[in-house]
């Protein structure tokens, strides 16, 4: 039997302030649906109630064992990788799925017709794993403080070091549901890749807290101004990847691309305080740079978008709004000088900081920033129309790199000057300059090439903008209007 | 239900009359190669229910997925309660419900959580929330499976549960995309009941089905596309009584049915679609009923004993498929 009556409506808007009585309510309802949903998964619960029954295990073990030392090496490599895969891989790994199943069971569209924009879906998404992690890391505390009433191990160190691989989890779930709405067949490979190289990378971490490094008594990487930019900067990555992710799930006439702009500026911004303030911040520049390439990346190969709602907020905001709009709106064309202007700002910090003591050091930036701008040229020239201009630029990047690679290669066994040849494709260059195999007439060349390059694709790129800006000044024009026709 | 006001469309796409809640002019969608919605021009009535009927790839899904600003026209415009769904489509996204052909159903979450979720994502503090869950819940008969897991539904219990979905924020408009889809006639005709008392409600219900004669029944109007284009916008009566050129009419009489075959082949304009026991079906080269009454007449007085005639009214999906050849004529 249904009902006969339909439901009393109710025209007044939601009042969201009002009542609020439950804690959930002070919670995003996508983090409250997700923990609901999270916690009930068979992978949390069996990884949970597994943790429990290994950290049992190794306790009773050690007890039971002669020295009844809990701290012995070994014990310790076991006692930190039973907390840190589930911590650092397991839980982060299921971030991998968090959109795309939401995008394969065809539930995402109808929670974009409620008040959650794409950048909260991601968000509430990220720190439910987030918070299960937490969880899982609470959950093996009492472990901890068993193994300091035992004796043998630094309290302070291993609270720390649940800390440090908490804040590991954190980026590394960024990053997989940053990267969960991306599906096609290159974003798996680049996502097993980063998978792969991250498990590398996750060894030595182990070793250095089995190793009781001693992070609170201050080791090399700790004990300078780099570990106070590290928040700054592992929150510009987690904002940055959410950003992506929410881009690619956002309805057209959302613009994410203001967002991850500004968080590239923010990033060089960080970069110029600490070398104001920190007596050497080089690491944290270099650190800065790399992780505003997926942005400048972007901006190079973005498609625009026309739809006139897109400039209108900027447009709405007098002269200076439409200034700020025209290096912040979705697409190429905003994108270049976006993209020129900060290799600019990032080039005067690294000269300002002493970085370009050499011509390997200038050649290495050179050929970074010519990596990004010699695709984006190439596709201008010879594919204008393509709105597959990113998958474009990868593979041309991965050809320069390999073509590199194989040059590298040739020239040790023929001992003929093959890096010379190819010095012209800059990411064949900055592979030369990271293999250190620049000296001399070869180091000369690169650079050379690098600079000839870059400044050619510049100047290809400012030759292609009036084009594509006359259809961005009509859809400004058309923003202040009413029509909604999309400018094909 | 509203009475039937069609909208009369004039040349440069104006309408006339009274302001419409949904209005769509020359859209126009390309995907690529394909041209999936060509010009389609309609005005919809504050409290209509409308029917949207075509074959598959006819443009249905991606006209309704425009409205409901989950995509955008190539060009064209389309308002929803005086809103532009590309330049205000947040106001529009109040304004309407949408439900898919297939919503999707999430593990682990509860019937009641689901819509607790809706209700939070749409930013309804706790008592408004809960008041509305429990009123969509008794409306769409969901309390007695609250707690059962949205993924081990049946399909009819799934169909409500997204209707109830739709209704949480009370919409103006609904936008319901094949809903009775795969429903068994049970579950088919509890959710006709729902429609039936939306509708009653004044809510405005666009929706669409394969299933004609069931959108005659409760729609005040329907809009047929076919390859992207609009064929017919009016009622169903309309549709039946558009373009027929014979009319047949089952004929009862006493003794030989032979007598009414001879009578039949005496007379032109008249044949024999089938012989029954007790007499025939007729097909008449006519739709005049003066002209039919004449034919008649003359039966009785040329001595066929007729006891009962009646005329058979035109299958709804006979007149799509005749109108359709006519439109590809």
């Amino acid at each position: 039997m249904i009902a006969t009556e339909p439901p009393v409506p109710v025209n007044s808007p939601p009042a969201r302030t009002r009542d609020k009585v439950d804690f959930a309510d002070w919670l995003s309802p996508m983090l409250v649906k997700e923990l609901r949903q999270g916690m009930r998964t068979r992978v949390f619960v069996l990884t949970f109630m597994l943790l429990q029954a290994l950290m049992l295990l190794n306790v009773v073990l050690s007890l039971a064992s002669a020295s009844r030392s809990l701290a012995t090496s070994g014990n310790t490599i076991v006692f930190w990788l039973m907390i840190a895969v589930p911590v650092v891989l397991v839980l982060p790994l299921s971030g991998l799925s968090a959109v795309s199943s939401e995008m394969k069971s065809n539930t995402l569209e109808l929670i974009f017709l409620t008040r959650l924009s794409a950048t909260r879906i991601l968000f509430g998404k990220w720190f439910a794993i987030v918070a299960q992690t937490a969880l899982f890391i609470l959950a093996v505390l009492p472990y901890v403080v068993l193994r300091y009433f035992i004796g043998g191990v630094n309290l302070v160190d291993e609270l720390l070091g649940l800390f440090f691989l908490l804040t590991i989890s954190a980026l590394f779930t960024a990053v997989t549901v940053g990267v969960s709405p991306y599906q096609t067949r290159l974003t798996r490979v680049l996502i097993w890749a980063l998978i792969i190289f991250g498990l590398q990378a996750l060894v030595p971490m182990m070793l250095f807290f089995a190793m009781g490094s001693g992070i609170s008594r201050g080791g090399p990487v700790f004990d300078s101004a780099n570990l106070l930019a590290l928040p700054f900067l592992g929150a510009s990555l987690v904002m940055l990847m959410l950003q992506i992710g929410a881009a690619r799930i956002a309805p057209a006439a959302a613009n994410h691309t203001a967002t991850k702009r500004i968080i590239a500026v923010g990033q060089l911004a960080v970069a110029i305080g600490f070398a104001l303030f920190a007596s050497d911040s080089r690491a944290i520049t270099i650190a800065a740079f790399v992780l505003s390439v997926p942005v400048l990346v972007g901006s190079v190969c973005e498609t625009p978008r026309s739809i006139p709602s897109i400039y209108r907020p900027w447009v709405r905001r007098g002269f200076f709004g439409r200034l700020v709009g025209r290096f912040l709106y979705a697409g190429w064309p905003s994108g270049v000088p976006f993209t020129i202007l900060l290799m600019l700002g990032f080039g005067w910090l690294m000269a300002w900081q002493g970085f370009f003591a050499g011509e390997r050091e200038v050649a290495m930036f050179g050929a970074v920033c010519g990596a990004i701008l010699f695709p984006a040229a190439v596709v201008r020239l010879l594919l204008p129309k393509t709105e597959r201009a990113l998958g474009i630029f990868i593979g041309i990047q991965a050809l320069c790199v390999t073509l590199g690679i194989v040059s590298l290669i040739v020239e040790e066994i023929l001992d003929f000057p093959f890096t010379d040849i190819f010095a012209f494709l800059p990411a064949s260059a900055f592979v030369f300059a990271v293999s250190q195999n620049l000296s001399g007439a070869s180091s000369m060349t690169t650079l050379v090439g690098v600079i000839v390059t870059t400044a050619a694709s510049v100047v290809v790129l400012l030759v292609a903008l009036p084009r594509a800006w006359r259809t961005i000044l009509t859809l400004e024009k058309q923003s202040t209007g009413t029509g909604s026709d999309t400018v094909a | 239900m509203t009475p039937v006001q069609e909208v009369e469309i004039n040349a440069a796409g104006a309408a006339s009359g009274p302001t419409p809640i949904i209005s769509v002019r020359n859209l126009h969608r390309v995907f690529q190669d394909v041209h999936a919605v060509r010009g389609l021009s309609f005005d919809i009535l504050p409290g209509q229910v409308v029917g949207f009927i075509g074959a598959n790839g006819a443009g249905k899904t991606t006209t309704m997925r425009m409205m409901a600003t989950l995509d955008l026209p190539t060009s064209g415009t389309i308002t929803v309660a005086g809103f532009d769904v590309v330049n205000d489509p947040v106001a529009v996204r109040r304004k309407i419900g949408w439900m898919p052909d297939s919503y999707g159903a999430y593990e682990n979450v509860t019937v009641a959580e689901y819509l607790d979720f809706y209700g939070r994502a749409f930013g309804f503090p706790q008592a408004e929330r809960l008041r509305r869950v429990n009123e969509v819940m008794e409306f769409a008969d969901l309390t007695p499976i609250a707690s059962r897991m949205m993924n081990k539904l049946s399909k009819g219990m799934g169909q409500r549960l997204c209707l109830g979905r739709t209704l949480l924020h009370d919409p103006e408009v609904m936008i319901l995309d094949e809903p009775a889809a795969g429903l068994d006639p049970k579950a088919r005709i509890e959710f006709k009941q729902l429609i039936r008392l939306l509708a009653a409600d004044g809510k405005t219900i666009f929706i669409s089905s394969h299933i004609l004669s069931e959108l005659g029944e409760m729609c005040d109007t329907m809009l047929f596309i076919d390859a992207g284009r609009i064929v017919h916008h009016g009622s169903s009566e309309s549709l039946r009584t558009q373009g027929g050129e014979h009319a047949v009419i089952d004929v009862q009489i006493t003794g030989d049915p032979g007598k009414l075959v001879e009578w039949v082949l005496l007379n032109p304009g008249v044949d024999v679609v089938e012989v029954l026991n007790r007499g025939a079906r007729l097909r008449f080269e006519t739709t005049d009923a003066e002209v039919l009454a004449t034919h008649l007449r003359r039966m009785v007085i040329d001595g066929i004993p007729v006891v009962d005639f009646h005329r058979e009214s035109r299958k709804l999906e006979d007149a799509f498929v005749e109108m359709l050849e006519r439109v590809q004529e």
